[in-house]
């Protein structure tokens, strides 16, 4: 269980997150949605440790982040927003700083690596330099290298974008398959249709503060004649940012 | 320490150390360990090469009897390492933009500290070797057994470069990790490269001025480094032994005061540090046509206090310590020089130009800088050759104001009569802007738009080796060309020798120019 206490990140005087409380269970699909600069990428960032935040405490599993930073890095695989990471490496040399980032032993690894690189038809591209691939393939060249070390918790930052149809079924599939294992997927997306079709629970975001956290079917069922765009637009679109007085 | 890590870190970092030489090995069929060992290979022969050039020009010189010209040479090139390492801690630390990658993985701290640090020797390591000949050959000298000379210098110069960059490691990361530079972080990083570059010109100058002696008579030695030299001339002596003990101590300290200061809050520091956490604000001026917008544009590209310090500490400070240095000595006057020289003071123009425009200037970067953006702005609606032609005119603008200045201060320092200073800054300016076109093809030629730290764009094409040779090789020609110069103007008449030499320069220039025109700014047309 991952569980965000008065989680908060200020940039100078610009509050990118606000008290923000959400506990992640196992076993589902966490989903966060949210217009640009809402919070998502920053929450997600200070998940896997790239950004401190100013106040507030992440516990995974009952342990501090702030103070178990090691052990739970090894237990999530994340996949970042851009897919723009160590370009001069080939795709095998990645793998491998993957497989050394979370000790994997050499046999254990190419036993992971072959079913993964061939499901996102990576295997005969292992040699070519990353910076040398399309946006869809460095996604998958990440992908692959954060579910190396079969992690409990996949953290992906819109996993989805640039991957081709089949790719993006496939990953769909497979974050199904994991939360379904009793692990923990949390991503976040702009696509609200790929939200419903996936997610277990949902955090809605804007401008840093939560606006809701439950079930797809519990948001759906509060005005059971909208679709979810026209509830989450009522709920954080333009309208009611000007209702609210947000518009700048 | 997790050895595993820490090998595939090295490896990691080895690559990004000179991404050209990696991508040919490469191209060339290269992978794996197969790869990392030829990377390596490259840096040892380069060493063995660094080392043979310094060792041949020190020959002569016997350290064991001249132990300040020992102490001299060990602070001299300890001046250099400090200078050049404290930019590239902060490069490789601070600049990279592949620690936000490491950020998120269960890396070790100490194992990433470590892979930077060796990474960050290897590319320093070329500007200390003189040390390592100077402490073989006192040993040697001294009628030590050449096995134990060679193992005794070796420790010495790993125990002497981990004091240096220990020292460098506390000023860096001391530095940033203070309010004051979370506040306002371009400013204390040029600060930062600005003194450090500062304290080699003054300690270098310090240094000569003691004394303008070359000849085998021995100059005041510089105490802190005596220890160093009786280890070396007599290493079963007390006064060695507890010279070893003490530097051995020394580094024992500075490692422990790095594990308990540094490494324990490095996550949080780089963190802080990294570059594109927070949103910069500039103020919008409206009604800019697209020649303003695209100076405007130019200009912000080469805002970057790293490059800033880079371009200066490798292009235009050695000039810059060549007059300084004569000028405190105050013993050039050229007030004398008659017309005879016109052609000379030219050619020392041309030879200035040659010394300040180089791989690593500006002009020679300005395309590269753009990163994605010059593919981006290939789909708009622009002529690029337009585009390219006000990039370089922005730099070519910049490198000639920045190369008169050098000769302006060069004319001014050295009492040079005011036609000759203009026959230099004539001679500066042609060659600036033709050695401008060449270098501005040049870069188009190597385009490096994935760069992560600015010194990938400098070893670009020859590499570290080829970029010193070139410095080196440009001193030695020119040099030589205005030795011959000043020769025959001493020996034949004004047309005679003048005459001939301005026809050259003339067909020369004229070359040069259509060349370029051709074989670059028509493929554009």
């Amino acid at each position: 269980m991952i569980e965000l206490r008065n989680l908060s990140k200020v940039y100078g005087t610009k509050k990118a997150l606000n008290e923000l409380n959400l506990t992640i269970r196992q076993g589902e699909i966490f989903g966060f949605l949210g217009h640009n600069g809402a919070g998502k990428s920053t929450t997600i960032k200070s998940l896997v440790s790239i950004i401190q935040p100013t106040n507030g405490t992440i516990t995974v599993d009952g342990l501090d982040l702030a103070t178990n930073r090691m052990e739970i890095k090894k237990k999530i695989g994340y996949v970042p927003d851009t897919p723009d990471l160590f370009l001069q490496l080939t795709a095998g040399e990645y793998w491998d700083l993957m497989a050394a980032a979370y000790d994997i032993p050499q046999t254990e690894k190419e036993t992971r690596l072959i079913p993964l690189a061939q499901l996102f038809d990576m295997l005969s591209h292992q040699d070519e330099t990353i910076s040398s691939f399309s946006h869809g393939m460095r996604q998958k060249t990440i992908i692959i290298g954060a579910l190396l070390s079969d992690p409990d918790i996949w953290i992906l930052d819109e996993p989805l974008q640039g991957l081709d149809p089949q790719a993006a079924f496939d990953l769909k599939e497979m974050m199904r398959a994991h939360a379904d294992k009793g692990k923990t997927v949390i991503f976040s997306t702009h696509v609200l249709d790929t939200a419903q079709q996936l997610c277990d629970q949902l955090a809605i975001l804007r401008k840093g503060e939560l606006l809701y956290n439950g079930s797809v079917e519990e948001l759906l069922a509060t005005a059971p004649a909208e679709s979810l765009e026209s509830i989450y637009l009522k709920m954080a679109g333009r309208h009611a940012q000007e209702a609210e007085g947000f518009h700048e | 320490m997790n050895k595993t890590q820490l090998a595939e870190l090295l490896k990691v970092n080895l690559r990004y150390v000179n991404p050209q030489a990696t991508n040919k090995a490469r191209k060339s069929g290269k992978h794996g360990a197969r790869l990392t060992r030829s990377i390596v290979n490259q840096y040892i022969l380069s060493g063995v090469i660094f080392l043979a050039i310094y060792g041949l020009t020190m020959f002569a010189i016997d350290f064991s009897q001249m132990p300040g010209f020992f102490t001299y040479y060990v602070a001299l090139f300890g001046i250099i390492a400090f200078s050049q390492g404290i930019s590239a801690i902060y490069n490789v630390f601070f600049e990279s933009r592949d620690l936000v990658g490491y950020l998120p993985l269960p890396f070790r701290q100490v194992d990433i500290f470590i892979a930077k640090i060796i990474i960050v020797a290897i590319t320093i390591i070329p500007f200390a070797l003189p040390v390592l000949i100077v402490f073989i050959m006192a040993g040697m000298r001294s009628g030590i057994f050449v096995v134990l000379a060679v193992l005794l210098a070796v420790v010495l110069f790993v125990l002497y470069l981990s004091l240096v960059f220990s020292f460098c490691s506390f000023i860096v990361f001391g530095l940033t990790r203070t309010k004051f530079f979370k506040k306002h972080k371009q400013l204390v990083t040029t600060l930062l490269l600005v003194v450090s570059v500062g304290v080699a010109v003054v300690g270098i100058l310090l240094m000569n001025s003691q004394t303008d002696s070359l000849g085998m008579v021995d100059r005041g030695t510089i105490s802190a480094f005596l220890p160093f030299f009786y280890v070396m001339t007599q290493p079963f002596s007390l006064v060695a032994i507890l010279s070893l003990g003490g530097l051995l101590g020394l580094n024992l300290l500075s490692f422990y005061l790095i594990k308990i200061t540094l490494l324990s809050k490095m996550y949080e520091q780089l963190l802080d540090a990294a570059p594109g956490v927070s949103a910069t604000k500039r103020t919008h001026k409206p009604n800019q046509n697209l020649r303003q917008l695209l100076f405007s544009y130019n200009s912000q590209l080469i805002r970057d206090p790293n490059l800033i310090m880079q371009v200066f500490s490798n292009s235009i400070l050695m000039p810059m310590i060549f007059i300084i240095a004569f000028a405190v000595t105050g013993q050039i006057n050229l007030n004398f020089l008659g017309m005879e020289y016109l052609g000379v003071c030219f050619t020392v123009g041309i030879a200035l130009a040659t010394l300040s425009v180089n791989p690593m200037s500006f002009v020679a970067n300005i395309i590269s800088l753009d990163k994605e953006n010059f593919l981006f702005i290939r789909s708009l609606p622009l002529s690029m050759i337009n585009y390219l032609k006000e990039k370089f005119r922005f730099a070519s603008s910049l490198q000639l104001v920045i190369n008169a200045v050098i000769v302006v201060a060069m004319g001014i320092f050295f009492h040079l009569p005011f036609i000759l200073l203009v026959s230099a800054l004539l001679g500066n300016i042609i060659a600036t802007y033709l050695l401008s076109l060449r270098y501005f093809a040049r870069d188009y030629r190597l385009l490096l738009l994935d760069w992560t730290n600015i010194s990938q764009l400098f070893t670009r094409g020859a590499g570290n080796t080829g970029l010193v040779f070139l410095m080196m090789g440009s001193i030695f020609l020119n040099v030589l060309l205005i030795a011959l110069y000043v020769v025959g103007v001493m020996m034949y008449s004004f047309l005679w020798i003048n005459g001939p030499v301005f026809i050259l320069l003339i067909i020369g220039c004229v070359s040069w120019y259509l060349y370029y025109q051709r074989n670059f700014w028509q493929r554009f047309d």
